[in-house]
């Protein structure tokens, strides 16, 4: 590295400029779900958290930049500013991933309750709507004029809420966990005197403050490597209870988890990839998946697209369904181990926008227009 | 892959890697009027999207920066002779949109070898990332990533464009052995599965049109081998006018790229011998350009799916289907006119439930295919 190069970078013009890179890098860091800096930053004063953001990114260019030339050369031989830019973003997210934690419970349990709540919205008992870069909801109401939950009556101390019966070790599983949404839908009702689309965060938060989620699957991540040890978080609370190193690791993981509570795709970008996806469709693989997701038989659907035999519209449907795994692939949260059928329900999340979309090719069209120009 | 964290930092490398493969560059995308090609590629593309938004400051302040690192990072060499060893770029106007909205821009390679008697070289396509890396793959030196191993085919020598350095002899060796090697694939639906299937995608983007074109300078051996390979003819006046979306189509297209250059590899040498040899005879049978791709019974028939790795369809029977040792008769041969025909057959022709396997034999090529009964 010259001296002409490090001098630079101490130089305010170094600093502006990665003020103004700081945009870009923040919107793929929210993309994969990571908040670069504290959230409320980010809510109240956008320069202020770009600002924080270009002082992160200073820190890493100027302890890296010669591992950034050397990785980079290929990149930078080629004299594309935005091939920098998508390979400068990657590592500089990397290296917070790093730095932040080694996993985030609440969003592991998050995501877990969210696929519940969706998958048993599929019979009716459950009202589950999740809406563009806001978050999912849920409701144990059919009503249709209901109203999600106003941001002044978010965040309570739910400490004080009363607690559930369901004992901590059954916390995970399934059926314990759509009854404790059923537990903190009822106590909504005696907090609000009203119903509400309660946002699925506010029911994780209220898990949180009852539970000692953050710690213990924090500790079970961090035991395993690969084989999983199904009894790790009950064994780890039994042995730190009454201690003053668990409370005082519970206190610590709160406070670090707290303040990056992260909204994945599929509470904001949901739709959009899947209009993308959508979009990515010839006529006949969007034609057999809509045919396919009406029950239709192979035969019947290659009769009325023209096609001699079944075996033709198997090969558009491969195509098809290969091109939706790409997209959730790459833009898909990250697979959370142990929880399969989180990732499953999730992946069934999006196929069903993707046929959506399909179906109303027009809207997604629509959508698209001005973004061109 | 054993923590989320990781399970994030790959999905993070696998969206850089689409975006600095699949996506056009500055240039391209920042045009005042988009093109047909631009406009499709915005609607699937919100990476794109994104960046349209970017005003000129910050793509200004995105260039200053790339420049900064440009400067301290190597120089390529000028007018460099080539040889086995070297990494090199490709000619930037190799970068080409794809019927499907994406913009294939070209990689970096090291030359294996050159194919006597013609201009082309043998190649194996690099990629900067380490974290993408898998079985099969070889690390180079920090500044050029690692070789793909199974992703080498043939270039013409006008395509490369800036000799970027030379690796160890012993590394050469490493990714030559390497190349030939069979390693375990890496496991479907996962990221490196999708990774490595764009990456062959990109290489034979690259390496389609210049096999076609060396063909051409290699006139002598031609009709011998057509004699041999009926399909190679067909699939080679097909690349000429070649569309690249047949190579999203499968996995067993991974070997594509491959196989040309060895086909070619044992054809050039013809101008200089009368017959071609054993050996040769060999190469060509066995990297004959037609690949099986499914096996399958449906209700009543056995459907055996054949694909074109390069051009048309054959539209005769050129197929000799064996069963148990006999020849089968009385099936269907269906053309679908996208570089696939499928065979069908009556069950009554299979209804021996011990069959192993199915044999197609090609002009004395026999593809052998396990089927399940």
């Amino acid at each position: 590295m010259t001296s002409a190069f490090e001098s630079w970078v101490q130089s305010q013009e170094c600093f502006e400029i990665l003020r103004i890179c700081a945009r870009q890098v923040s919107i793929r860091a929210e993309r994969i779900g990571v908040v670069l800096e504290d959230c409320h930053i980010a809510a109240e004063n956008r320069d202020d958290y770009l600002s924080a953001v270009a002082s992160d990114l200073w820190q890493f260019i100027k302890v890296n930049a010669a591992t950034i030339a050397q990785q980079a050369t290929t990149l930078l031989v080629s004299g594309d500013e935005a091939a920098f830019m998508a390979f400068i973003s990657q590592k500089f997210l990397d290296n917070c991933i790093d730095e932040r934690r080694n996993s985030n419970p609440f969003q592991s349990y998050y995501r877990k309750m969210r696929a519940l709540l969706h998958k048993a919205s599929e019979d009716g008992t459950i009202r589950y709507e999740a809406q563009a870069r806001k978050g999912s909801y849920y409701a144990y109401s059919n009503r249709t004029d209901i109203v999600i939950l106003p941001d002044s009556l978010s965040g309570a101390d739910y400490s004080t809420w009363s607690a559930s019966t369901i004992p901590f070790a059954k916390a995970y599983d399934s059926d314990a966990m759509l009854t404790l949404s059923r537990h903190f839908w009822d106590e909504s009702l005696r907090a609000f005197f009203a119903e509400y689309l309660l946002p699925i965060r506010e029911l994780v938060s209220f898990v949180c403050a009852k539970y000692p989620l953050m710690l213990t699957v924090d500790y079970q991540d961090a035991l395993d490597d690969g084989d999983g040890e199904e009894n790790a978080t009950i064994n780890l609370e039994n042995r730190l209870v009454d201690t003053v190193a668990a409370s005082n690791a519970l206190d610590d993981s709160w406070k670090r988890q707290r303040p990056v509570i992260e909204a994945d795709v599929i509470d904001t970008q949901l739709d959009a990839i899947a209009c993308d996806c959508a979009l990515e469709m010839t006529d006949e693989e969007q034609a057999i998946l809509m045919q396919l997701d009406a029950g239709e038989k192979l035969e019947a659907i290659a009769a009325s697209l023209g096609m001699k035999k079944a075996s033709n519209v198997s090969y558009y449907q491969k195509k098809a369904y290969y091109k939706i795994h790409t997209k959730w692939s790459l833009w898909g949260p990250a697979e959370i181990k142990k929880f399969a059928d989180v990732d499953e329900e999730e992946f069934f999340m999006f196929y069903e926008k993707v046929i959506d979309f399909c179906k109303n090719e027009k809207t997604c069209r629509d959508s698209r227009k001005g973004t061109s120009a | 892959m054993s923590t989320y964290t990781e399970t994030l930092k790959l999905k993070l490398a696998w969206q850089a890697a689409f975006e600095l493969r699949t996506c056009p560059d500055s240039d391209t995308l920042h045009v005042s009027e988009p093109d047909e090609h631009l406009k499709k590629h915005l609607a699937i593309c919100h990476v794109c999207r994104e960046k349209r938004e970017m005003n000129t400051n910050e793509r200004n302040a995105w260039k200053f920066m790339k420049d900064k690192f440009a400067d301290i990072t190597m120089k390529p060499g000028a007018g460099t002779e080539k040889q086995p060893g070297q990494i090199w770029t490709l000619k930037r106007e190799l970068g080409a949109w794809r019927e499907d909205g994406r913009f294939i821009k070209p990689p970096t390679v090291l030359l294996l070898e050159k194919i006597e008697g013609t201009s082309g070289w043998r190649v194996v396509q690099l990629y900067h990332d380490r974290l993408m890396m898998g079985d099969g793959d070889v690390a180079l030196d920090e500044r050029y990533g690692f070789a793909e191993t199974w992703n080498c085919y043939s270039l013409k020598g006008d395509r490369l464009d800036k000799c970027l350095g030379t690796v160890k002899t012993e590394q050469l060796q490493q990714v030559l052995s390497a190349s030939v090697t069979a390693f375990e694939p890496a496991p479907a639906g996962s990221i490196l599965s999708f990774f490595r299937t764009m990456e062959i995608e990109v290489g034979s983007f690259m390496a389609v049109p210049a096999v076609a074109e060396l063909m051409e300078e290699w006139e002598g051996a031609k009709e011998e081998v057509f004699e041999l390979v009926p399909g190679l003819k067909l699939a080679l006046d097909g690349a000429k006018g070649f569309v690249m979306d047949i190579a999203a189509d499968t996995l067993d297209l991974l070997r594509s790229t491959f196989r040309p250059s060895l086909v070619l590899r044992g054809a050039a040498t013809k101008p200089a011998l009368p017959k071609l040899s054993d050996e040769q005879k060999k190469l060509i049978q066995e990297h004959c350009p037609v690949v099986p791709i499914e096996v399958k019974i449906l209700e009543d028939t056995l459907m055996v799916t054949l694909k074109w790795i390069i051009g048309k369809p054959v539209d005769l029977p050129i197929f000799r289907i064996i069963l148990n040792g006999a020849e089968l008769s009385g099936y269907e041969l269906n053309d679908t006119g996208r570089n696939m025909v499928i065979i069908t057959c009556n069950n009554d022709l299979i209804s021996n439930k011990s069959i192993q396997n199915v044999q197609l034999a090609e002009c004395g090529k026999n593809i052998t295919i396990t089927i399940y009964c």
